[in-house]
């Protein structure tokens, strides 16, 4: 990947490339692009952090309609222990340089959110089993439409994320890269411990703007992208309503409570067919549901809808009732269906991405349990919805016609205190 | 890739039509031919030809501007499947949602792709409408993914289909991916099309093809465009350029239209105008009685068991048909009874999938239906794609009542997206075979 040329391309397009980059280059290129306008500084860290790597939604802002406003530029670093390296050699290194990241950076979009995950592969290093208490599955393809999915099997997924994409490469390079110091802090030298698969490294971007300045790549044909959209496919999304809070979310007992799993799920996405040859009454009934496109609820990129989609969870009887009527069923629709007491079950900290060149997603999900996803995924899928009426497996089944499932991965996001190597019996040691 | 290419594609200057304007069946006079005006208002935008369509058509099957022109690809195997594939100039098309129909227009789009999915055995073509995926990219280059529309034409009949943007011209590489075949199998096709399999193929994308293609396209004589009817049928035969499909052996219901000055339409039902175009590889067009062997349904009248009508619905013509326990379509149980409904396209008999079509049987004396349920979508070697109902409760004289709560979402060809939309019941005497 190469940087564009800076005068052919806006701000927001160079940015994004320059992350997606990554590197010395990335980061070099992103300190110049923001120098230029009085950079801050990066604010240093030191305070206390919470015991759930995944609590974020306090340190980000909220829209006007009450919306969290997720971090807009986002690294997912796939890592492997390097060989002859054991979890109990990595552990009070890594545990070293990641206090030191903290002490160095602070909490929060406008400095640096990260959480660090484990898959079954690395639990399976140990002789015993993962405790019971946590529901972690070896990833596998989950619909009958991903015969090639590759399944990631590292041995850690990190999450790095920032309103700030020159502080995100500037930790990741601090991690991972040539990087001794950063802010004044000393951060531990890593190269001996790791070692990176050839899939390793996955960006991405999030809020309005930075998708329509990013649409020049494979899978958008021309410019349909509004300028509003803070996603690809054209609407808002992780309205407040359709988000449980990270409390639903988090392991609530054994000796990974205060942690959560973590699903990756990575998808191209075709948009020619959904911008070009449909119209937003077709996109609104796929994306939301019928009914919303009957009744005009969704207005543009769907800002009018304020802090909720409106959706209604059904019963599959009833959704395959409307079905059959309605000759299509919505992607909010048939996820509702998943909701346990009226509240999603999975938290979504999804974002967009132009890796390779390709329109994509890069969908994140944190539950309490992996089946909490694999019983959303499945809503999703509309099985039963298609069989029971005129619709087919991806032609007017909710947003399946225009996403490709490529990759799965699934890991354990620990609490805190366990973040660097944790044993599958949920200890430091 | 970016879309900056394709402004240079199929960019003609002048005549659209190619060089010699061959009208269908006019060999006449000039006064017959576009006339300097009209062929600069089809003058071609860049990015596609620029094709006239019928303004306002009416809500019936009706005839468009001109025949499709294409470039047919030799066929692959894969899995169970014969996979056909077509590639030709960007087209407009239209897709259904429910009840909202938009046209798909071609904007910076390099072809369109399609492909028929047929039984190697049979030739029947299978309604694949699940599990589609269409890769595409240069040899060696990075692949583009994207899931085909399942779609009805008039000439092609069902086949998946989509524009898609390429990039630089070269030797192109496709791969299809079909699913297994929902709908329920029976007869010859039971346990077949169980395994989802893709095919490959490549084509050459330059400009010799584009060329070729809109260098094929040919116009009807204006005065028709609009006119209820359709274009025939390709039939399996298009590689033989020479070929004609004149229905010679016809019966009296058509006549020729070799000489022009003879346009008066016949309004009846069954219609018996038939147009046929000299020197080129098309069905005709019209409303004549296409030839079996070169539809997608048999005749209803050639359909097997009791044919209980074919009355129309949203210019659907819905055959139904009542099957006994002499048939392999029931167990052996003396009664229970098979009942088939086969909707199609009125001239060229084409399958309608992706329909729901619901059946109501009432009794005299009984206050409630006696059934009220889905029918389910079928494909057997003899019905051919119906939807069908089992079941012992039927009696001669019963009143069955079909409603579609939802019709037929396939994509559409121009000529078939004003039709097969707003869809009222239709109703039956039940005569048990």
């Amino acid at each position: 990947m190469r940087l564009p040329n800076r005068a052919a391309v806006s701000r927001r397009e160079y940015l994004n490339a320059a992350v997606a980059v990554g590197g010395m280059t990335g980061l070099s290129a992103c300190v110049a692009e923001l120098d230029g306008d009085d950079r801050d500084p990066i604010p240093t860290g030191g305070e206390s952090l919470p015991d759930r790597q995944h609590a974020w939604n306090e340190t980000l802002s909220v829209d006007d309609d009450g919306n969290h406003v997720p971090p807009k530029h986002h690294v997912l670093r796939y890592v492997n222990l390097a060989e002859g390296v054991e979890p109990a050699d990595a552990r009070e290194p890594f545990a070293a340089a990641l206090s030191s990241l903290s002490e160095a950076i602070a909490w929060g979009p406008d400095g640096l959110l990260a959480t660090v995950g484990y898959s079954p592969a690395y639990f399976g290093r140990f002789e015993e089993s993962l405790d019971e208490s946590v529901d972690l599955p070896d990833p596998a393809p989950l619909t009958d439409l991903e015969s090639d999915v590759a399944l990631d099997a590292v041995d850690l997924l990190i999450h790095l994320a920032s309103d700030r994409p020159d502080i995100l490469l500037a930790a990741e390079e601090g991690l991972f890269g040539d990087r001794a110091e950063l802010n004044g802090v000393e951060i531990p030298d890593l190269s001996e411990l790791f070692a990176f698969p050839e899939y390793d490294r996955r960006t991405g971007f999030v809020g309005a703007g930075l998708p329509a300045d990013n649409q020049d790549t494979r899978g958008i044909s021309g410019e349909p992208v509004p300028e509003e959209a803070p996603f690809f496919m054209g609407f808002r999304s992780g309205f407040a309503e359709s988000q449980p809070s990270e409390e639903r979310v988090t392991i609530s007992e054994g000796p990974f409570a205060g942690g959560t799993t973590q699903h990756v799920e990575k998808l191209d996405i075709q948009l020619n067919a959904w911008f070009n040859q449909e119209n937003h009454h077709q996109r609104v009934a796929k994306m939301f549901s019928p009914h919303h496109a009957r009744e005009e609820l969704v207005e543009g990129v769907g800002e009018n809808l304020g802090s909720a989609t409106g959706i209604v969870p059904e019963t599959m009887d009833a959704l395959i009732a409307a079905a059959r009527e309605d000759g299509v069923v919505g992607h909010a629709q048939k996820v509702a269906a998943a909701r346990e007491d009226g509240q999603p079950i999975i938290l979504r900290r999804d974002f967009n991405t132009t890796d390779d060149k390709q329109a994509g997603l890069h969908f994140v999900s944190l539950q309490e349990e992996l089946t909490d996803f694999e019983k959303t995924r499945n809503a999703m899928t509309g099985r039963e919805i298609a069989g029971g009426s005129g619709i087919s497996s991806r032609v007017n089944n909710g947003i399946l016609q225009y996403v490709f499932v490529r990759r799965r991965g699934n890991f354990l996001i620990p609490p805190r205190e366990l973040q660097s190597m944790p044993t599958p019996a949920g200890t430091a040691e | 890739m970016t879309q900056n290419v394709s402004r240079r594609r199929f960019i003609r200057t002048g005549v659209v039509t190619g060089g010699a304007v061959a009208l269908a069946g006019c060999a006449g006079p000039e006064d017959e031919q576009p006339d300097e005006d009209t062929e600069t208002e089809t003058a071609v935008e860049a990015g596609q030809p620029e094709l006239p369509v019928v303004e306002d058509p009416p809500d019936v099957v009706y005839l468009p501007t001109h025949f499709e022109a294409m470039r047919h690809l030799d066929s692959v195997e894969a899995g169970d499947f014969e996979l056909v594939p077509m590639v030709t100039y960007p087209h407009q098309f239209w897709n259904v949602t429910g009840d909202e129909v938009q046209v798909a227009e071609p904007d910076g789009d390099d072809v369109h792709l399609m492909v028929t999915v047929r039984d190697p055995e049979t030739g029947m073509v299978l309604p694949a409408d699940t599990g589609l995926e269409i890769t595409v990219g240069r040899e060696g280059d990075v692949t583009e993914s994207h899931v085909p529309w399942p779609m009805i034409s008039q000439e092609m009949g069902f086949h998946i289909g989509d524009n898609v943007p390429l990039g630089e011209d070269g030797t192109y590489e496709i791969e299809v991916s079909v699913g297994s075949i929902d709908a329920e199998r029976t007869g010859e096709f039971a346990g077949r099309f169980e395994e989802a399999a893709t095919g490959s193929f490549t084509f050459e994308f330059d400009q010799a093809f584009r060329d070729e293609v809109v260098d094929g396209i040919e116009y009807l004589d204006e005065e028709y465009w609009g006119d209820p009817g359709a274009l025939g049928p390709m039939g399996h035969d298009h590689h033989d350029h020479g070929e004609h499909h004149h229905d010679d052996e016809h019966d009296d219901h058509h006549h020729h239209d070799d000489e022009h000055d003879d346009h008066h339409h016949h309004d009846d039902e069954h219609g018996d105008e038939h147009h046929h175009d000299e020197g080129v590889d098309h069905g005709g067009f019209g409303t004549y009685h296409r030839e079996s062997e070169t539809t997608e349904l048999p005749p209803a009248n050639e359909l097997p068991g009791e044919l209980l009508g074919e009355p129309q619905s949203g210019d659907a013509v819905i055959a139904a048909t009542v099957l006994d326990a002499e048939s392999r379509f029931v167990d052996d149980d003396d009664d229970s009874y098979y009942l088939a409904v086969s909707p199609r396209t009125p001239y060229n008999r084409g399958m309608l999938p992706m329909m729901t079509i619901d059946a109501t049987i009432e009794r005299d004396g009984d206050d409630e239906p006696v059934i009220e349920t889905q029918l389910t979508d079928t494909l057997d070697h003899e019905l051919g794609y119906h939807y069908a109902l089992e079941t012992d409760d039927l009696q001669s004289g019963d009143a069955l009542t079909l409603s579609f709560p939802s019709p037929p979402q396939v994509s559409r060809h121009a000529g078939y997206e004003t039709a097969f939309l707003e869809m009222d019941p239709v109703e039956f005497t039940v005569e048990l075979p």
